[in-house]
């Protein structure tokens, strides 16, 4: 099983529509896979269709074990479950507080998924908190979208500063431009700067452009690989899961 | 975790009334509708159908799915036009690995190609999400003809939506559909192709004899199966199938002649023995064949008794076997379609059925109850046994335990014939200890046979072909453990008869054979 998690401090990257699409691909290319909507916005369930049982909330995902098994859910695709969301993870960070092993509770959670999936993918929230710290030790892989602007990268810089401080491993962080629009002459600047900048090399080469198709997945409620895989949109994402995999 | 749920739609429902029915209860799209050749298979002998597996090929793999148990155990992806019908050219993978044990060394045959047409149903929630998937296949003789001869549908519960899965089960048991299974689903595709799963059998366990009835009569019924086991491997043979067909037929044979000698004074003198020497002739003929299937089939063992570096020098080996073994396949054909093969078979049949309007065919015991001779035939075929076993001491010659292997062979068809007019605990018991002493004798015969073939084939290589010298020392390498192992098998000679031999076994066979 590799968990992969979908991560940025900043909001409103194109994360959700990156985990939704990629554990698709995974997915569609035969690889049993589940993804985990830890945000309590739950767009990641909501473009699924799956909505938690009236019963399922943040206590029941931090007791793991057959409670998670009962809340997860099939997509409507081939080898692809969900653990869905509910507006109580928002209070997650409170309650981890309360475990003596605080910062790797949901790597344990985890671990019993080990024999039934490939891959995991953790839809996460945006901040840095406790819940961060715990994506940050379940995950083998943390992938970074990242819009070309400065404020955007200046997070990711914030990201390994508080790596570097925890002792956790810069290997994991990989970061990708999401978003990036072709007309901007600020995002093409960016893009080149840390290209070439030899010092930066988690970055990879796959780009997701700006489109007007990812937003209208929340009208369609599917991945646009799915619905219209031939799309500019679907041909990034196929080359961003290519890259990353390998990660 | 997931459980299926497989219907059958019983005839009057018809399947689009069926997707109407359920659109009354639930919010449903027909999400595809797809037309396809299905294959189901099995061996001649069903045995995937025995171990209570159902192997078929659906659009783009093949299945192999156990009885009671929907959940598929092994699938392959596998194309329309590259469906293997030989587990050899099968990929290796977890169905071959399934299967191969089972199948052994049978060929799968493709018994029944259904026209299918299958329509797959989403229940969907207030999201449009799918919660619920339904397969709904109809299964046709042929292309053309439109009403289907089975209509199934599978409910196939999603994770984490069961009780939407239940209400779906509960519904088709409201429409009064069947629940069944893959396996009973499978058996009436077979049947509608004019199959019977698993009516083929070599064994003598559906001949039920009853003690009053005539010797004749008993012998007649016994002969006959055996003829129509005989009957029906001819075009397995004929067509080289696999090796089975020609081993069932021997084996059917073997039991006809041992029946002919051992049952005694069913018929006159003339009769048995004119049908003796033919039966005997159709034996011979086939005798090479099966020697030759032997040795290829043991390509593997033998190979593993050679060290690493030996093991390619065999292939020459069975190279030639091979070659030879096209040849002997050719000439048993010929021998089959033969008239003089004809000939015997329908003057065989031919008998058997006016056996009872010839009363000068009749022999002494023909009108006798079958129970009180077939008492005699075993208790005193079971004495020679023990006669001929106790004289065997470490030094005695090979031949009296070739002998003695041959003495067995009666005392074991007799058993199988009667078992029926015994208990049939008891009668199992005693097979089992015979069949125990069989295998040890058996074993140093293979052996013996296994280790002479290989020095005629050592004496043509070194002499006339003048083989490289690697040749020379694999076959000798082969020879010398084929000996070991036999010496092995030799020494546990002793134990074994005891055990046979035992005061228990000695009082079973006196209390049920001992008038």
């Amino acid at each position: 099983m590799k968990t992969i998690a979908v991560y940025s401090i900043k909001g409103g990257v194109g994360k959700t529509a990156t985990s939704v699409n990629l554990s698709y691909l995974a997915a569609r290319e035969g690889f049993s896979s589940l993804i985990c909507d830890l945000d309590p916005q739950g767009s990641a369930s909501y473009y699924f269709r799956v909505r938690a049982d009236k019963k399922f909330n943040q206590k029941k995902l931090l007791k793991g074990g057959k409670t998670i098994d009962k809340n997860i859910k099939a997509t409507d695709f081939q080898n692809l479950d969900i653990l869905p969301s509910d507006l109580s993870y928002r209070h997650l960070d409170v309650s981890l507080g309360g475990y003596k092993k605080a910062k790797k509770k949901l790597k344990d959670i985890l671990t019993p998924l080990q024999d039934e999936y490939d891959y995991v993918f953790l839809d996460c929230p945006p901040n840095i908190t406790l819940i961060s710290e715990n994506v940050f030790r379940a995950a083998d892989s943390i992938l970074v979208p990242c819009i070309p602007t400065t404020l955007s990268i200046r997070t990711l810089g914030q990201l390994i500063k508080f790596f570097k401080m925890k002792d956790l491993s810069l290997k994991k962080i990989t970061a990708f431009f999401s978003m990036v629009e072709s007309r901007k002459r600020m995002h093409q600047d960016n893009i080149i700067k840390i290209h070439d900048n030899k010092k930066i090399t988690c970055f990879l080469e796959s780009k997701i452009p700006y489109l007007a198709e990812v937003e209208k997945m929340g009208l369609t409620r599917e991945p646009v690989a799915h619905t219209s895989p031939k799309s500019i949109a679907s041909m990034a994402y196929e080359s961003l899961w290519k890259e990353a995999k390998k990660k | 975790m997931k459980k299926n749920s497989h219907f059958v739609v019983p005839d009057s429902i018809a399947a689009a009334d069926l997707i109407e029915k359920i659109q009354l209860h639930f919010k449903t799209a027909v999400a595809s509708t797809e037309t396809y050749k299905g294959c189901y298979y099995d061996t001649f002998d069903w045995r995937l159908s025995r171990c209570g597996l159902s192997l078929y090929w659906q659009q783009g793999g093949l299945c192999l799915f156990e009885i009671n148990e929907s959940e598929e155990i092994a699938s392959m992806p596998c194309s329309a036009n590259k469906q293997p019908d030989v587990l050899k050219s099968m990929a290796a993978g977890p169905l071959r690995e399934r299967l191969a044990p089972v199948i052994d060394m049978r060929t799968l045959l493709p018994l029944a190609n259904p026209h299918i047409i299958k329509q797959q149903i989403h229940v969907l929630n207030r999201d449009m999400k799918i919660i619920v998937r339904l397969h709904l296949k109809t299964f046709h003789l042929n292309q053309k003809s439109a009403d289907p001869f089975l209509t199934t549908l599978h409910v196939e519960p999603l994770r984490g939506y069961q009780k939407e899965a239940k209400k779906c089960i509960d519904l088709a048991l409201f429409l009064g559909l069947t629940p069944s299974d893959k396996s009973s689903i499978s058996t009436s595709i077979h049947t509608a192709f004019g199959h019977k799963p698993c009516s083929y059998s070599t064994k003598l366990d559906h001949l039920t004899l009853t003690a009053k009835q005539t010797a004749s009569t008993a012998a007649l019924s016994i002969f006959q199966s055996q003829l129509a086991v005989m009957k029906q491997n001819e075009h397995g043979i004929l067509a080289d199938i696999d090796t089975e067909f020609l081993h069932d037929f021997r084996v059917a044979l073997r039991r006809t002649r041992a029946g002919l000698s051992e049952i005694k004074g069913i018929f006159s003198e003339d009769v048995t023995k004119r049908f003796k020497t033919d039966l005997k002739r159709l034996g011979t003929m086939t005798n090479r064949l099966r020697d030759l299937d032997v040795y290829l089939l043991m390509k593997d063992y033998y190979k593993s008794l050679l060290p690493d570096q030996l093991q390619p020098e065999l292939e020459h080996l069975f190279k030639l076997l091979e070659k030879e073994r096209a040849r002997e396949q050719r000439k048993v054909q010929k021998a089959i379609n033969s008239s003089s093969y004809r000939d015997v078979i329908s003057a065989w049949e031919d008998f058997l059925t006016t056996f009872q309007l010839k009363k000068d065919a009749h022999g002494p015991n023909a009108q006798r109850p079958i129970k009180k001779l077939a008492k005699t035939f075993i208790l005193k075929t079971w004495k020679k046994v023990e006669l001929m076993g106790r004289a065997i001491s470490k030094k005695s010659p090979d031949e009296k335990l070739h002998d003695l292997r041959l003495q067995c062979k009666k005392l074991r068809y007799l058993l199988e014939f009667f078992a029926s007019l015994f208990p049939e605990a008891e009668m199992r018991y005693l097979v089992k200890q015979l069949k125990k002493l069989q295998e040890n004798l058996g074993d140093f015969n293979d052996l013996c046979v296994q280790q002479e073939t290989l020095h005629e084939y050592l004496e043509i290589q070194v002499k006339v072909n003048s083989s490289p010298i690697n040749i020379a020392a694999a076959i000798g390498g082969l020879i010398a453990n084929l000996n070991r192992k036999q010496q092995e098998v030799r020494a546990v000679f002793d134990t074994t008869f005891k055990q046979f031999d035992q005061p228990k076994n000695r009082d079973l066979f006196q209390t049920l054979f001992n008038k």
